[in-house]
């Protein structure tokens, strides 16, 4: 079961599986605001997107992330997919002079609706693509360290930064652990003829229930157990706590800083000047 | 022959980096109206192979022959795999994480009612079996949530042995309970082995296999380490550097040892030892 879990945390020791995962988090953000970065001129884009695309696959290969567990999550949004081009087709367009695909129920869908639809769904592709390089090559708990460290900040103005890591990380270890009980919740109701995945809704209902029940109790159980342990040791929230493990950065972290910032940097530059040619065509 | 287990291989997660083979070329021929035990240390496997053989889980490799029929056939047309969970019941370990009903009487019922029968009809049922595993009347409308963890257990048990199923697989179904309760259920299995049922039971507990089993697999480290009757079983050589037989058995062969003559396969208990103790006694005064 927890085999299926998308974007899982692979043990490997590639260069991006090195990163501080500071450094990762910073340049998944850097990186996201590039790909909604919006050129004016469709042939920059489309360019910009093969690019994107190209680079984010050598990322993948190099960090050993199977691409084939991207198409299986791809295959997920189909009903996204028609969700978005449907309420395309639906809003008006401001300028009615576009190439016409065809008409349909007599509502006229332009060409215009499946170039958008694409972008949307390429930059989708990318930010997924993106996170699962961040959630494979990157244990849950050092997650959790560096949100911790960047909502640092915030204690100033008494936000309970520490308490928010906590539960995240604890929260994302009980996460395999659910699932296992839902795997064997799940087997112990069908050998008492609980039925998943045939019948009618109704009947489908009634074994959903009774997979449902019984994984909440065990989960409160669970977390009242684990809160009484906690106390048992004497956790305190506030206490000031020193760290078994310290984030430290490395040579690579600057490395791929730097090398990320010069990507932007470029890809700003190329905003501008794209901006800047189009005005010169156009007007 | 009721089960056949053949050459049967168990991998999780096949073809992933943390893939896992749990069982190794496992072979067992249970008849009808065996009482087996199956022993072994945990996480050799044991769970894994009883998962197997009312279709919860498909073997890798080999086959699995309910009267005759692969478990693989069955479950491809889904409506058969209803009747290969009614042929044979599984109470999983821990069972007790399984309750959810309001009233205990509804989640004992709630396995008969998913095969078909009416809701009247069932609640009887599960009444009969609630009282069959020792609880009584006054726990009929209680949530199963205020029970200790031990008559949560018995009702679990309840569920699956209402359904009646021909063979009867449980997993460790007596660990950690009092050692009162843990003899009512076994007597009430024993009934319904005496009924002409097929007994399969997962457990640690050499008493149990002592005193109720004709037929005992031992598997270590998902290989089938030991197959054959518990008198064989407790003589042998290799068995007994794995499992730790019972005191009374190693007593009684110590006994042997020291030359009384006492015959090993007929020690079923403290009593049966001492019978043969006091009759070694009468024959040499
Ligand atoms: N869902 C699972 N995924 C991966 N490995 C598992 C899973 N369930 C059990 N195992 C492994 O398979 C082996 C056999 O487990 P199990 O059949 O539960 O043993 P037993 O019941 O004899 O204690 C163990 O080593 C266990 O770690
Ligand atoms: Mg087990």
């Amino acid at each position: 079961m927890s085999s299926m879990v998308f974007g899982r945390y692979v043990s490997e020791k590639t260069f991006v599986h090195k990163l501080d995962p500071r450094t990762k988090i910073f340049l998944l953000i850097l990186f996201s605001v590039a790909v909604f970065l919006h050129f004016t001129n469709n042939i920059t884009s489309l360019l910009m997107a093969v690019g994107y695309l190209v680079l984010v696959f050598v990322l993948m290969i190099c960090s050993k992330i199977n691409i084939l567990e991207l198409f299986k999550s791809l295959s997920m949004m189909w009903f996204m997919m028609l969700f978005l081009l449907i309420i395309y087709i639906i809003t008006p367009v401001p300028e009615p002079n576009l190439p016409v695909a065809f008409t349909i129920f007599g509502k006229v869908v332009y060409w215009d609706v499946f170039v958008n639809m694409g972008y949307i769904i390429v930059r989708l592709m990318l930010l997924i693509s993106l996170a699962m390089v961040l959630t494979s090559s990157t244990r849950p708990m050092d997650m959790t360290y560096a949100f911790e460290w960047y909502m640092h900040p915030l204690k100033v103005i008494r936000f309970p930064v520490h308490e928010i890591a906590m539960t995240l990380s604890i929260a994302l270890r009980f996460i395999p652990t659910l699932l296992d009980e839902t795997n064997r919740i799940m087997k112990a109701q069908e050998s008492r003829g609980a039925d998943f995945k045939h019948g009618s809704i109704f009947k489908r209902f009634g074994a959903i229930i009774s997979l449902i029940i019984p994984l909440f109790v065990s989960a409160i159980e669970r977390s009242e157990q684990l809160a009484n342990a906690m106390e048992a040791r004497g956790y305190d929230p506030k206490a000031k706590r020193s760290r078994y493990k310290v984030l430290k950065g490395s040579w690579r972290d600057i490395v791929a800083i730097v090398f990320s910032l010069l990507i932007f940097g470029g890809i700003v530059f190329l905003l501008v000047y794209d901006s800047h040619v189009a005005q010169i065509v156009f007007f | 022959m009721a089960i056949e287990v053949k050459n049967v291989s168990y991998t999780y997660s096949p073809k992933s980096a943390n893939a896992y083979e749990a069982l190794t070329n496992v072979s067992i021929t249970i008849n009808d109206g065996d009482y087996l035990t199956i022993v072994g240390q945990t996480g050799s496997g044991k769970s894994t192979l009883v998962q197997m053989l009312n279709g919860l889980e498909m073997p890798t490799l080999g086959e699995i022959f309910v009267d005759g029929v692969s478990t693989q056939l069955l479950c491809k047309k889904n409506k058969t795999t209803k009747e290969l969970r009614k042929k044979v019941g599984l109470v999983f370990q821990f069972p007790e994480y399984q309750l959810f009903e309001e009233t205990i009487v509804k989640d004992v019922a709630f396995g008969l009612i998913n095969n078909g029968m009416d809701k009247e009809q069932a609640y009887e049922k599960a009444k009969e079996y609630i009282l069959k595993v020792g609880l009584n009347e006054s726990y009929f409308n209680r949530s199963p949530f205020e029970l200790s963890g031990g008559e949560r257990r018995k009702v679990a048990i309840a569920g699956i042995l209402a359904l009646e199923p021909k063979t009867l697989v449980l997993d460790e179904p007596t660990a950690g309970l009092d050692p009162r309760s843990k003899k009512e259920i076994l007597e009430f299995i024993k009934s319904l082995h005496e009924e002409g049922r097929t007994v399969i039971l997962v457990t640690h507990n050499m008493e149990i296999v002592r005193k109720y089993a004709n037929h005992v697999v031992l598997i270590d480290g998902g290989k089938i380490f030991f197959d054959g009757t518990p008198d064989e079983f407790f003589l042998d050589e290799g068995v007994c550097k794995i499992i730790e037989i019972p005191e009374v058995i190693s007593f009684a062969r110590s006994l042997a040892k020291k030359g009384i003559d006492i015959d090993i396969n007929r020690v079923r208990d403290v009593k049966t030892l001492i019978n043969q103790i006091e009759e070694w006694r009468s024959k040499h005064e």
